[in-house]
Order: C-alpha cells, then sequence, then structure tokens
C-alpha cells in the first residue's frame, strides 16, 4: 500500500524521557525500604528515510542522549539486637553510546508506527557510578562498609502502536501515544513508568536556537521573542515557536549568534540568561 | 552556591534536630515519601495541622503542670494560627506568594532537639517540643501567555541543584557568547524569579529567657516565616494572624495557698505595653520586697482592652529615637500627675509587646465591701508576669543585660539593647481583630537581597507557665506594703497585687499609676 510518509525525507525529532519518584515501603516486621528516581533523559536528532518497499522508515544510526539524575535505593532492617542499613546511590550524568533510533510506520495496518532506540539488543547506555554502604548498627557492633562500582545505565525506549495520521505533519507523542513498556536500570519492574514526551518534525533542517527554562525537563519557553545577529552582521528579531525553537533557514558555513532575549515584559522581563549549551548534528550521508 | 537541603540548614527546626524526617509533597507527584514524617512522642504541646491547608495551625494546646496557683490542665493557647499570603513585588509585578499545598514542597516534623548554647546566631539555645517545618517553592512561568504572569511550583530537581540560590552579594554571570552554526543548535535556558518560602511552627521546652532577669518560666514558640529568592525583591509584606480562644478554657479549681477568693474573668481581653528605657529601671531592682513593679515605674506607655480594629506601627526604621512622647506618672505625696518625656531607641514604635489574657477579679468580699466605689475591682490586668493564661508577644524590651533580650542590628538578632526585635529595615503594625486576636504584619521597601534569608516574626512568642515560687513570693510581699490601706483579704490575693502595680487607691477611687494611652489628663 501506497503512504505519503514515502515523501517525507527527513524528520527532524526532540525526545524526552523523566523519571521521577519516590516508593516508601514496608515490607515485614522491622524492614522499610525507599527507592528514589530522579533522571532525565534527553535527545535532538534527525531522523533519514530509508524506506522499504512496503513500510516507510526513519532512522539514525548514531543518535546519542543526554542522561543525568540518580536512583536511591536504601532499606533499614530493625531488630532486637541492632539495626542495619543499605544505601545503594546511583549516580548517572553523561551522553550515551551512539545508536540506533528508528521509526517504521505500517500502511497496511492502519499506519501504526513503530519508535524505539536501539536494534538487534544493543540498546544506548551511559556510565554509572554505584556507591554502596552497609552499616551495622548494635549493642555490640558497629560496622560500616563501602563499594564503589562503574555500571551501565541502559536507555531503552519502545513505543508501540501508535496510530500515525496518514497525512505527514507534525507528530508530537507522550507516553499515552501507543504501548510502550520502558523502564530504566535501578528502578523495579513494579516501578512508576517513565513519562515521556517529544515531538517529529518534517523538516529538514534543525532549530538553531531553543529557549527553555532550566528544569531537568528543559520545558520550552513558547512566544519569547529573541535578537540574532547574522551573517551579514545585521539583527533581526524571531520568536519561539510552540516548542521553543526558532528554525533559520541556514545553507552555508554561516554563523548565526543569539545576542539576547527581549524582556520587556512578563512573563520573561527579569528572567536570568542561565546556561547555554551547543547540540551538533552532522549531515546525514 | 547552596542547594534545598544547604538552604533548610538554617532553619530553627533542623538547627536543632538535622536529621527530622520528612515528607514530600508537589511538584513531583510520584513522590510519596522520602521518609517517615513522625512526630513521635506527645510533649507538651499540641496542635492540629491539615496539609490541604497547609497555611493553617488550629487547636493549639498545652499541657501545664499543677502550680501552687491552678491544676494540672491542658489549655487551649491559640483557637488558631494563619500564615496570609505574602505579598513581594518583583519589577513592578505584584506577586502573591499563596501557602496552599499547590506550593508546598516538603513537611518536616520532630518531636525532639536541642539547639546548643553557641550553635546558631540567629536561633536561642532550646529544648524543642513538638514542631514543624513546612517548605513551599514559587516560580515566575515563564511559559505564561505574554504580557501576564503566574506563579507555579519549582520543579524538585533544580531545588537539588547547587546554584538553586545564589550566594548573598553574588553577581549574576555573564550572558556567555551564542554562536551556532549550520549543523548546531544552540539551547538557551532561561532561569525565573523563584521565592522559597519556610513557615516554621517550633514550639520549645520551658525556659526563663524570655524575660529579664530569668524571673518567669515561659514556653516559646515560634511561627516565623523565611523567606529567599534568587532575584532582587522590592517589596514585601506579610500578615500572620495569631487568635486564642474568645474564652478562657483554663480552670482555677486547687488550692491555692494565698488566696482563694481571686476570681478570674474568662473572657479574654488585649492589652500592649512599652518598657521604660529609664537606665534606673533595671528588673534585678524590682523583684525586692521594698518596691514592687509599679506600672509607672516599669512601663511608659499601655492600653488595655483594645478593640478590633485598634491599629498601631510597632517598629519602623522610620522612627529615629530620641526624645520621644509624654506620659504622666501619679505622685501619691503631691496627688496629682507629673509629666515625662520618654526616651526612645531608634526604630522604637507606638507599644513594644502584646498580652492576651483573661483578666483577674477581686476576691468577692472586696467586691462586695465596695459595690458602688470606682474602684476597677471587677476586671484587674495582669502585668508585668501573667500567673494564668497568658500569651506574650515581646517585639521590643527595655534595654536589658541578657542577650537573648536585644534586637537587631544590621547583621542579626540579639545584638543591640533595646532595639526591636525585628530586621531593622521592616515596619511592624500589629492590628487588633477582635479583644482575643490580632494580626502581626510587617511591610518593607527596601530590596531585599538574592540568596540572604528575610525573617518574619524571628521573635517568636511565648505562653507564660509561672514565675518562680521564690520570684512570686517576694512580689506579693512587696505589693503587700502597697495594699497596707486595705482589709486583710487584699493583702493575700494575687488579684489586689496586680491591681495595686496599676492603681493608687485615693479614697473611693482607683487611680492610674502611669496614665493610660488616650486618657485625658486630670
Amino acid at each position: 500500500m501506497s503512504s505519503l510518509w514515502f515523501n517525507v525525507p527527513f524528520l527532524y525529532c526532540r525526545f524526552r524521557m523523566l523519571v521521577s519518584h519516590s516508593v516508601r515501603e514496608k515490607r515485614d516486621e522491622g524492614l522499610v525500604s525507599t527507592h528514589d528516581a530522579q533522571v532525565v533523559i534527553a535527545g535532538a536528532f534527525r531522523l533519514q528515510a530509508g524506506h522499504g518497499v512496503q513500510a516507510p522508515y526513519f532512522f539514525n544510526d548514531a543518535a546519542v542522549f543526554r542522561v543525568q539524575g540518580r536512583c536511591v535505593n536504601e532499606s533499614v532492617q530493625t531488630g532486637p539486637v541492632g539495626r542495619m542499613e543499605v544505601k545503594t546511590t546511583m549516580v548517572m550524568s553523561g551522553v550515551t553510546t551512539p545508536n540506533v533510533v528508528s521509526l517504521s510506520i505500517d500502511p497496511d495496518f492502519d499506519h501504526q508506527g513503530v519508535f524505539k532506540t536501539g536494534a538487534d539488543g544493543r540498546d544506548p547506555f551511559v556510565a554509572m557510578q554505584v556507591d554502596t554502604v552497609r552499616k551495622i548498627v548494635g549493642e555490640n557492633l558497629n560496622h560500616t562498609e563501602q563499594e564503589h562500582s562503574v555500571d551501565q545505565l541502559r536507555i531503552k525506549f519502545s513505543l508501540l502502536q501508535w496510530k500515525l495520521p496518514e497525512k505527514p505533519g507534525e507528530l508530537r507523542f507522550d507516553e499515552t501515544s501507543g504501548a510502550n513498556v520502558d523502564s530504566i536500570d535501578g528502578c523495579r519492574w513494579d516501578c512508576e513508568r517513565p513519562k515521556i514526551s517529544g515531538v517529529l518534525r518534517l523538516t529538514p533542517g534543525i532549530p538553531a536556537f531553543r529557549i527553555v527554562d532550566d528544569s531537568v525537563e528543559q520545558n520550552p519557553v513558547p512566544n519569547c521573542r529573541i535578537r540574532v545577529q547574522g551573517p551579514d552582521r545585521r539583527e533581526q528579531e524571531f520568536e519561539t515557536d510552540a516548542q521553543g525553537e526558532v528554525f533559520i533557514p541556514r545553507t552555508g558555513d554561516e554563523v548565526y549568534t543569539l545576542l539576547g532575549v527581549v524582556q520587556d515584559e512578563a512573563p520573561l522581563a527579569g528572567a536570568l540568561l542561565g546556561e547555554w549549551t551547543v547540540e551538533s548534528m552532522p549531515d546525514l550521508p | 552556591m547552596p542547594n534545598l537541603e544547604t538552604l533548610l540548614n538554617d532553619t530553627l527546626l533542623l538547627t536543632a534536630a538535622p536529621d527530622a524526617p520528612w515528607k514530600s509533597y508537589g511538584a513531583s507527584p510520584g513522590a510519596l515519601e522520602a521518609a517517615a514524617a513522625d512526630p513521635g512522642t506527645p510533649g507538651r504541646w499540641n496542635w492540629s495541622h491539615d496539609v490541604r491547608k497547609p497555611g493553617r495551625v488550629s487547636g493549639v494546646t498545652y499541657h501545664l503542670l499543677r502550680t501552687p496557683w491552678y491544676v494540672e490542665q491542658t489549655p487551649t493557647v491559640l483557637e488558631e494560627l494563619l500564615w496570609h499570603p505574602i505579598e513581594v513585588g518583583y519589577r513592578g509585578l505584584p506577586l502573591t506568594l499563596e501557602l496552599t499545598k499547590k506550593f508546598l514542597v516538603r513537611k518536616y516534623e520532630t518531636s525532639r532537639g536541642t539547639v546548643a548554647k553557641g550553635q546558631s546566631a540567629h536561633w536561642l539555645p532550646a529544648e524543642l517540643d513538638r514542631s514543624m517545618l513546612l517548605v513551599f517553592g514559587f516560580q515566575l512561568n515563564l511559559r505564561a501567555k505574554s504580557k501576564t504572569f503566574s506563579l507555579e511550583p519549582i520543579p524538585l530537581d533544580v531545588m537539588e541543584r547547587d546554584d538553586f540560590m545564589p550566594r548573598p552579594g553574588a553577581k549574576p554571570p555573564k550572558a556567555p557568547v551564542m554562536k551556532v552554526t549550520r549543523t548546531e543548535t544552540g539551547t538557551l535556558q532561561l532561569v525565573p524569579l523563584r521565592v522559597l518560602v519556610c513557615a516554621e511552627f517550633v514550639c520549645c521546652q520551658e525556659s526563663t529567657d524570655y524575660v529579664p532577669g530569668a524571673k518567669a518560666r515561659t514556653s516559646r514558640f515560634r511561627p516565623h516565616l523565611m523567606l529567599m529568592s534568587n532575584r532582587p525583591l522590592e517589596r514585601l509584606a506579610a500578615k500572620i494572624s495569631i487568635r486564642r480562644p474568645s474564652m478562657s478554657t483554663m480552670a482555677h479549681e486547687g488550692l491555692p495557698p494565698a488566696d482563694d477568693q481571686d476570681g478570674m474573668s474568662h473572657m479574654m481581653a488585649t492589652g500592649m505595653w512599652s518598657d521604660s528605657n529609664s537606665p534606673e529601671i533595671a528588673w534585678e531592682k524590682i523583684f525586692t520586697v521594698s518596691i514592687p513593679p509599679v506600672w509607672s515605674s516599669i512601663f511608659s506607655r499601655f492600653k488595655t482592652n483594645l478593640p478590633a480594629g485598634a491599629g498601631y506601627l510597632m517598629a519602623s526604621p522610620d522612627a529615629p529615637g530620641g526624645p520621644g512622647f509624654l506620659s504622666h506618672r501619679w505622685n501619691d505625696a503631691a496627688g496629682r500627675y507629673e509629666q515625662h518625656q520618654e526616651e526612645l531607641m531608634p526604630g522604637q514604635g507606638y507599644f513594644d509587646n502584646i498580652h492576651v489574657a483573661p483578666p483577674m477579679r477581686a476576691p468577692k468580699t472586696l467586691r462586695d465591701l465596695y459595690p458602688d466605689a470606682k474602684l476597677n475591682l471587677e476586671e484587674i490586668v495582669m502585668a508585668p508576669f501573667c500567673i494564668h493564661d497568658c500569651l506574650h508577644q515581646h517585639w521590643r524590651w527595655l534595654p536589658a543585660k541578657e542577650k537573648s533580650l536585644h534586637g537587631w542590628d544590621e547583621k542579626g538578632p540579639y545584638a543591640v539593647p533595646g532595639a526591636p526585635h525585628i530586621p531593622l529595615h521592616q515596619h511592624l503594625r500589629v492590628e487588633v481583630e477582635s479583644p482575643h486576636a490580632y494580626a502581626y504584619c510587617v511591610r518593607s521597601e527596601q530590596v531585599l537581597e538574592p540568596g540572604r534569608w528575610e525573617y518574619i516574626l524571628h521573635e517568636g512568642l511565648a505562653y507564660g507557665i509561672s514565675a518562680s515560687h521564690d520570684v512570686m513570693g517576694k512580689m506579693l510581699l512587696g505589693g503587700r506594703a502597697l495594699l497596707s490601706p486595705w482589709p486583710s483579704e487584699a493583702q493575700a490575693s494575687w488579684a489586689m497585687f496586680y491591681w495595686v502595680l496599676r492603681y493608687s487607691r485615693t479614697r473611693d477611687r482607683a487611680v492610674e499609676r502611669l496614665l493610660e494611652d488616650g486618657a485625658p489628663v486630670p
């Protein structure tokens, strides 16, 4: 079956996964365990068309995600002779190994899509610092052990049965867009599911600038006017779209400079300019 | 630069109980609890608090042990305490910080804790009873529609960062050079205005540090607010309502050794007093047999039975100090009032303290003896100490020796004898809401520096427990001499002791020793 998605050469994707929960359980008599996870996984990349004969397909072989957060598991067992505490802290901060992100669409089956990371059993991962402290406190014994190791945090994400429109257009998604069975290492199987959010846009280019807040979720700031200096040194004003992004048609090796944010009225008046980061997305072959 | 954990270490509760457990609320709906918030063993203080209305504490009681003047019991100290929304100004925007569950981040509770001597410049040594700390986080929503503004909770992850709040005096970082090429996307993060508010309801065990000379035992409670922002705030207005029950719940059964005929009017009444700044008035001199603490010697101004609607500016940076108002003291020998110009301390306002308590009544035998006389025997106000059910708040004391009674300088509290107990730039107004309730209203027009705590109602309040037997004995003996013209029943009466501190008797008429504020000068 034919699909208009065959005519789309590129998709620009921005993806975010947020893990944020705290759980406290009294398991048995005297045993209390807590689990606290605060992790954000974010990525922005282009997907290039690699359509098959039957199905539109978009992919990036070397997409990376920025990961930041921590998981803390703690258990305290209190008994008649003393108390044992085990606290494991997992801290992750960095960029994942390059790996595959793909979107496949089945035009014969209600245009359902599968959007996922990894391929052939390989998942992107990032290094995770693991520190464990074991304490035993009793009448006759006070003992503390510490252990450090480096482990891998695998980023597994798949959005299945995602019903896409037949006519190509901007696609927004979240954890309710399809079936997903995601979790991260460090969380328990029964933990609250991560929240995912993102957008796929039919644009060959990537945004020149994004304006976001400074939370780990990097919430986009829409309708934000910015002053930009182009390669001809001319100053222009742009306004961010609903995703906090500004697209400027760019063709050559020109450089654009963000001069500042227009802060003449609420709610932006007085906001501080915070961290500035640059993501590079080399041309796809 | 500090994160939330570091900042909260400055609170009174976490100074005294650094390991106090807490519950997490608000911005992360998945967050249930990070630890058991367990108030532990009930202490002398008790109250109710519902996180659905976090700005209110109700049913505050105190368990009194038996004394010679009353039986063991648990009277109601406050019907309720309300932290009203805080108003701040930011770049011309009027922002209202509502202490609601939406903005509640954490609630700490503990039933014990200790502030050791010398441990903190901001908190006096204390042993904590049941106490609570509420943490609220507000930020401007940068995603609000153009030309509008709204507040949203601060995300939890932001509060965990080391740059959550700037260090005091730190300059904002310089904007980076922000360039991108064709294959790059540049992301700029914007940092909104953020305000962190801590509301503490810290109750302390009995101590003697609330009055000069350690002459009385009180239990302090400190329902203060602490506020910090990451950007300069142009103004601040905060209001805390303190509401006692309309009737005292205290029972006076038992066998008072001095007088079993003293009465108590159970209806609450509110009075305000100013301490005399005269260097001759040292409190250690007033607990002698020969010199009882009559009002004309220790106070410069007072007003009793304040009606709803009365309000006064109690401290202000605009008050210069120096020669102040005229007081009128009764001269028994001359039989007339003498005029005195009171010397005021910088920042000192109209009154120094407020007391909400049920007045006493003279023994029935005396009231029956003078049924028609203008002796005011039916309603006798307790001061300077109260032997029953009195809520005190002092925002200034006379220049006393004790550091715990000194006021603020530009750096902090407990620094200047005789100075108001509030930050120098704050204007304090106290408004009477009813005969048993008042509002503590603070405003500041000074720009509040980012990263520095602003304290509101730092001085706290106290619930009177008792004076020591020795002190009471001396006071009563001192008063006896003044009561010699009265029948012998009067000399054993606490109510009459308080009466004689306030009044002199001229035939069948009571004469104020210090003319009440606003009264016509005879």
